[in-house]
């Protein structure tokens, strides 16, 4: 009898299935992987398992018994414990108090002293180290992920679903967080993880079920299959241009055309950072010593574990933050302190990593949100006034280049909140991506967005560097960063560990790199 | 079609909550032992008695247009001016100082008022803006501290430095007639600041539908992120709307005093100040929505002042109704019956 | 100008200060409570304002002051529901919320207290008698301001105390302090967001609808309209000063009663300023103290954010 078992699970969301009959099981001392593409329907079943959405149609079984969790409150009594792709903590309260929320023995009067030790014992045991008393606020990611973990073992749980837990991890940070897991699964935990990543599951599940489209289309036991075979079930169809490789193939992969050498000679640089420093507190850095070059016609990836400088990296960049020292300069002239508008009227133009506040007004039209960046200059405005017409006809030709589709008869003057993440995104390119624009800061470009869209977006930005355009594509995903840069920049606690060509790009050593090693070390 | 269902759907609300306001004001003048019947036609006699009762709507709509107009551009860009009322009288204050100090009479006199009176209501509301866009004070308590601050002083000016000389009540001398705005409809009230509150109203549509400044305005108070990312100024932006939502008020509390008070006095305001914010809010920030709801508003106000006066019913009814209605539009939701459809699936699900 | 300084001088001041700071502190608590579980009420002056008014009502046809206790508490609890209908239920804006609660209640305790007097002016109704605890009324200095006071006034300190300790010691204030910074952290623990966010406002409009009424059935012992006259806002900005905790706020609300009293002493003591300008004072001194308060903020990071479950 399995510890738990899913069976015919439906679920939808405004008519749309986002689970579709999914049967699914688990066992103590088992690694079992969910795998699926953005939005084939990973996340909504254990979100169901958890208590945080109720399935339409189907059942659960835990322990042979039929249960049904209305709140994850009741699912983690039963003892399954939850780690989100988005952290569960609260920021601005301690380790120990976000381990010991709604969850301390006592019902009324908290032990603190009692649940620090219980803590350190915890966090002892399985090599997960934290400080008690840190604030949230000031934990790197990796850390934030231990608290997480400490969390579900502090309440007790018997299966603990992780929702892409390696996301945020350095690639050595990921395989000591593989042992512990490893640990805890030989302990007869039994553990589901939520994943896309090919190698990794075939290092470390037992099992593997495949979802696509809200449908599950292939269970196998991990020694028995291979990553072809789950990379043509999770995807279903093949992909022109990119295809997925794994990172181990990439070593020492030629770059395309001209070696580096004849490249740089060539080519002028449009962006040029020199000892570009930010302090974010009195004795804080967000950046450190910051010097990198983008040359016209070239992608200049930065790759890092996310909160490492690269939001800063990008408003410094953008003028949306001003550095504390160093030089900016845009073709050669100094813009350090330039207006957001003037530097993107002199060409650099920013998709952010936030969509939905950053780039775009949610609660204005298609038109009125392309025209943001524009809309006090012809054609657009006339003076103080607004053209209708010209704004209309620009939004009319800019939807149908970049194929931004708007559901409903309302065309251009849809609301933006009422479009899909893909189309949102498409919307941003299209305006960031004009004639203008000289160098492009990209962050997370396609973060959240399915195949189709990723496709365009990368095919998008590699276009613009086609056409003599600079490129700083800034993204945790390093599948991406390898993909389509020419060189890479590696950003640690602020700093640029190492700026490699794209002949020298390796995984084990990036990975280093994003880890902190020095390039002296590596 | 999509755009015909929503249409619908407001129309639906629109008249939901019309009658809702309707029962919710009989069931009031039941409270006051009258008949609701007799109440409704005293109301619309109240109304069309005669020409100067009609003139009286829109003499009382001009200082609510203007203060309700002044915040609906305010709250659109994201700032919550709650200080009309203080502005107004800051307005008022500095627009009869100027008037009687001034040694000519006549237009230039009304001019010079008025627009000092929209400069020191525009000023009292930068002050807000500032100390937001600074220091990210809360302007609600900032606007609301200093209507209290203001309203004092005036009380103080017109005991002292403003006060009547020949007098012995708390008030101002009188303005020259010369420089009054005088009615522009005999034997009515209707004054030309009448003119001057609906063509405010109008200018401001035009600048927030088809101007630049509009657009960023809007961008603003939409997502404030977004706009700064997009290169627009927010501090500029919400400095911008105080100074023009603060100077309506201030242009109103001119126009309270040389057109119908004719000197300055405590308690003139009527609280139109903060009838404004509900004006703005019921026309869900569009200026001529706020033109349309301060008329209305004006309108209910005559109706039941011929009610306060045959029925005894108290006039602050209104109060309540215009409350109730914002209180409804929030809650329009609850009016659907999708709500509790939607709500019994769920607990049948369970 | 030397009796300014006189022992007696300051006794009665700061007694006066601490009279007039309560009905600011019982509003505050109950601010103070609902902010931090995420709910931010701007209808404070509102609820204050029925608070009033219901226990005005309720003194004066029962006669008795329990009952009007009852009464403002439960006007109170109306205009908090009200709130919590419309912010929590159905998520919608709760700056207009708050703001159109405000108005509302001027509309009907006005109208409800014309049809209640008619035209003609009321007696006022009986208030609550001060008691002075034995020993610690006798302490020079604060002794009469803090110790001999009435019963309402003595439950606040309890209050204070009391909900100082939940926040800072209980399971309990632990959930309702993760609810106002992380609401989603907060339901995945499985705590259960929006009721304790409800019972976060009742707290409020029971604490809201005793500070009105504390100046009714303490302070006035009679209702005028808009009798709060700001004092919802001011309580709004000392849980700001108050950094969001209970004992901070009870400051913070001091120093707005320390500045009311002043100005109404001086006006006592016939200092030859204009009335007008001390009665400004207070205002003046709210603003000055944002001011010195700016930048650092406590507020939690979700308040004033509907919280919508299974929505990120």
């Amino acid at each position: 009898m399995p510890l738990l078992e899913m069976r015919d699970i439906c679920k939808s969301f405004s008519g749309v299935y986002a689970n579709e009959n999914v049967s699914f099981s688990a066992d103590k001392g088992e690694i079992h992987a969910l795998l699926g593409e953005n939005g084939a329907g990973k996340t909504t079943l254990m979100n169901i398992l958890f208590g945080l959405y109720q399935a339409d149609s189907g059942e659960i079984l835990w322990k042979g018994k039929p249960a049904e969790f209305a709140s994850p409150r009741e699912a983690i009594e039963a003892g399954i414990g939850m780690v989100q792709q988005h952290f569960s903590l609260v920021r601005n309260l301690t380790v120990l108090d976000n381990m010991i929320l709604n969850y301390s023995g006592n019902r009324f009067f908290l032990d603190r002293k009692k649940e620090r030790q219980k803590l350190l014992t915890l966090s002892e045991r399985y090599g997960l180290e934290v400080h008690p008393d840190a604030r949230i606020a000031d934990l790197s990611v990796g850390e934030r992920q231990r608290v997480e973990i400490l969390k579900t073992l502090y309440r007790e749980i018997e299966l603990l679903i992780l929702d892409e837990p390696t996301g945020v991890l350095t690639p050595q940070e990921t395989s000591q967080f593989f042992r512990m897991l490893k640990d805890l699964k030989n302990e007869g935990y039994a553990i589901i993880i939520i994943t896309h990543r090919m190698s990794e599951i075939l290092e470390i599940s037992d099992r593997v079920t495949v979802l696509r489209d809200g449908k599950k289309v292939a269970e196998h036991l991990t020694a028995e299959t291979n990553a072809d075979q789950l990379a043509h079930d999770m995807i279903g169809r093949d992909l022109h241009g990119l295809t997925y490789t794994e990172f181990g193939e990439k070593e020492g992969a030629p770059a395309a055309g001209e070696s580096a050498d004849k490249r740089d000679e060539n080519r002028q640089p449009v962006l040029e950072l020199k000892a570009i420093t930010r302090r974010a507190g009195k004795h804080t850095h967000a950046l450190r010593d910051i010097s990198l070059c983008v040359h016209a016609g070239e992608i200049l990836g930065v790759a890092g574990v996310e909160g490492n400088g690269q939001k800063e990296l990008a408003e410094v960049i953008t003028g949306l933050k001003q550095a504390t020292s160093g030089e900016l300069l845009l073709d050669g002239k100094e813009i350090g302190h330039a207006s957001v508008r003037e530097r993107y009227e002199s060409g650099i133009s920013y998709i952010s990593d936030d969509r939905q506040s950053d780039s775009l007004i949610p609660d204005m039209n298609i038109s009125d949100n392309l025209m943001l960046r524009d809309y006090a200059s012809p054609p657009y405005a006339d003076g103080l006034l607004i053209r209708r017409g010209a704004v209309k006809e620009n939004a009319k030709d800019k939807m149908k280049e970049f194929e931004v589709r708007a559901s409903g008869t309302q065309g251009a003057e849809t609301k933006v909140r009422l479009l899909s993440g893909g189309n949102q995104q498409k919307l941003i390119i299209a305006r960031e991506l004009s004639d203008r624009s000289r160098l492009v800061v990209a962050a997370q470009p396609t973060r959240g967005l399915d195949i189709g869209a990723t496709e365009f977006v990368r095919e998008r930005l590699v276009r613009k560097k086609e056409s003599g355009g600079a490129v700083l594509l800034i993204s945790a995903d390093l599948e991406e960063i390898f993909a389509i840069s020419d060189r890479v920049a590696v950003l640690y606690d602020g700093r640029i560990m190492d700026i490699l060509d794209r002949n020298e790009l390796d995984i084990r050593r990036i990975g280093l790199l994003m880890g902190g090693v020095t390039k002296e070390s590596v | 079609m999509m755009r015909t269902a929503e249409t619908m759907q407001r129309v639906k609300d629109i008249i939901l909550i019309a009658a809702l306001t309707l029962l919710i004001a009989a069931v009031l003048v039941l409270a006051c032992g009258a008949s609701p019947a007799e109440a409704m036609q005293l109301f619309i006699q109240g109304i069309f008695r005669n020409r100067q009762s009609v003139a009286e709507i829109f003499v009382k709509a001009c200082p609510l247009i203007l203060t309700g107009v002044g915040c609906a551009v305010a709250f659109q860009a994201g700032f919550f001016n709650i200080g009309a009322e203080g502005q107004f009288y800051l307005g008022a204050l500095v627009g009869t100082a100027v008037s009687l100090s001034l040694p000519l009479q006549g237009p230039v006199n009304i001019l010079l008022a008025l627009v000092c009176g929209f400069l020191a209501g525009g000023l009292l509301a930068l002050i807000a803006a500032l100390l937001k866009s600074t220091f990210n004070i809360s302007e609600i308590i900032v606007t609301i501290m200093l209507n209290y601050i203001v309203i004092n002083f005036l009380g103080y000016a017109v005991r002292t430095f403003l006060k009547d000389p020949e007098g012995n009540v708390p008030q101002s001398a009188k303005i020259d007639p010369a420089s009054q705005l005088l009615p522009i409809i005999t034997s009515t009230r209707f004054h030309a600041g009448i003119l001057i509150a609906i063509i405010a109203a109008l200018i401001m549509w035009f600048l927030m539908s088809r101007t630049t400044i509009g657009y960023e305005l809007k961008a603003v108070g939409f997502n404030q992120r977004a706009a700064q990312v997009g290169g627009i100024s927010v501090a500029k932006n919400i400095i911008r709307c105080a100074f023009l939502s603060g100077g309506l008020a201030g242009i109103a509390g001119v126009i309270e005093v040389i057109a119908i008070q004719k000197k300055l006095l405590e308690g003139i305001s009527a609280s139109c100040g903060y009838t404004a914010v509900l004006i703005a809010l019921i026309a869900g920030n569009h200026p001529l929505g706020a033109l349309i709801a301060a008329l209305i508003y004006a309108t209910v106000q005559v109706g039941t002042g011929s009610m306060q006066r045959q029925l005894g019913v108290p006039n602050a009814i209104v109060n309540i109704l215009i409350g109730a209605v914002v209180l409804l539009i929030l809650g329009r939701k609850l009016l659907h019956l999708e709500t509790y459809g939607f709500l019994k699936r769920k607990k049948e699900a369970k | 100008m030397s009796q300014l300084f006189t022992l007696s001088f300051f006794t009665a001041f700061l007694a006066a200060a601490v009279r007039l700071a309560v009905p600011l502190i019982y509003a505050g608590l109950g601010e103070t409570i609902a902010e931090k579980a995420g709910v931010i009420n701007i209808g404070m002056e509102g609820v204050m304002l029925d608070g009033a008014f219901f226990s005005f009502a309720g003194a004066w046809y029962s006669g008795s002051l329990a009952v009007g206790l009852l009464c403002g508490i439960a006007g109170g609890v109306l205009m908090s529901v009200l709130h919590g209908v419309i912010c929590i239920v159905l998520a919608q804006d709760q700056t207009v919320s708050g703001l159109a609660i405000n108005m509302f209640a001027l509309g009907l305790t006005s109208f409800l207290f014309k049809l209640m007097s008619q035209g003609q002016s009321y007696q006022q109704v009986e208030t609550f008698e001060t008691y002075a605890i034995p020993g610690l009324s006798k302490i020079p200095l604060i002794g009469a301001a803090f110790f001999e006071k009435d019963i309402l006034c003595y439950l606040l300190y309890i209050l204070l105390i009391l909900f100082t300790i939940f926040y800072k010691r209980t399971d309990l204030g632990l959930s309702h302090i993760a609810v106002g910074e992380a609401p989603h952290a907060a339901e995945s623990a499985g705590i259960p967001v929006h009721l304790f966010q409800w019972t976060a406002l009742l707290v409020n409009g029971v604490l809201g609808g005793i500070g009105g009424a504390y100046l009714v059935l303490v302070q006035l012992g009679v209702f005028t309209e808009n009798m709060i006259s700001g004092r919802g806002y001011i309580a709004l900005a000392a849980v700001i000063l108050g950094r969001h905790m209970p004992l901070g706020m009870f400051a913070a609300a001091l120093l707005f009663g320390l500045a009311n009293a002043l100005q109404i002493r001086l006006q006592t003591i016939g200092v030859s300023v204009s009335p007008y300008l001390l009665a400004i004072l207070p205002y003046a001194m709210t603003l000055l103290a944002m001011l010195g308060a700016a930048g650092r903020s406590s507020r939690p990071e979700s308040l004033g954010k509907p919280y919508v479950r299974g929505s990120r």
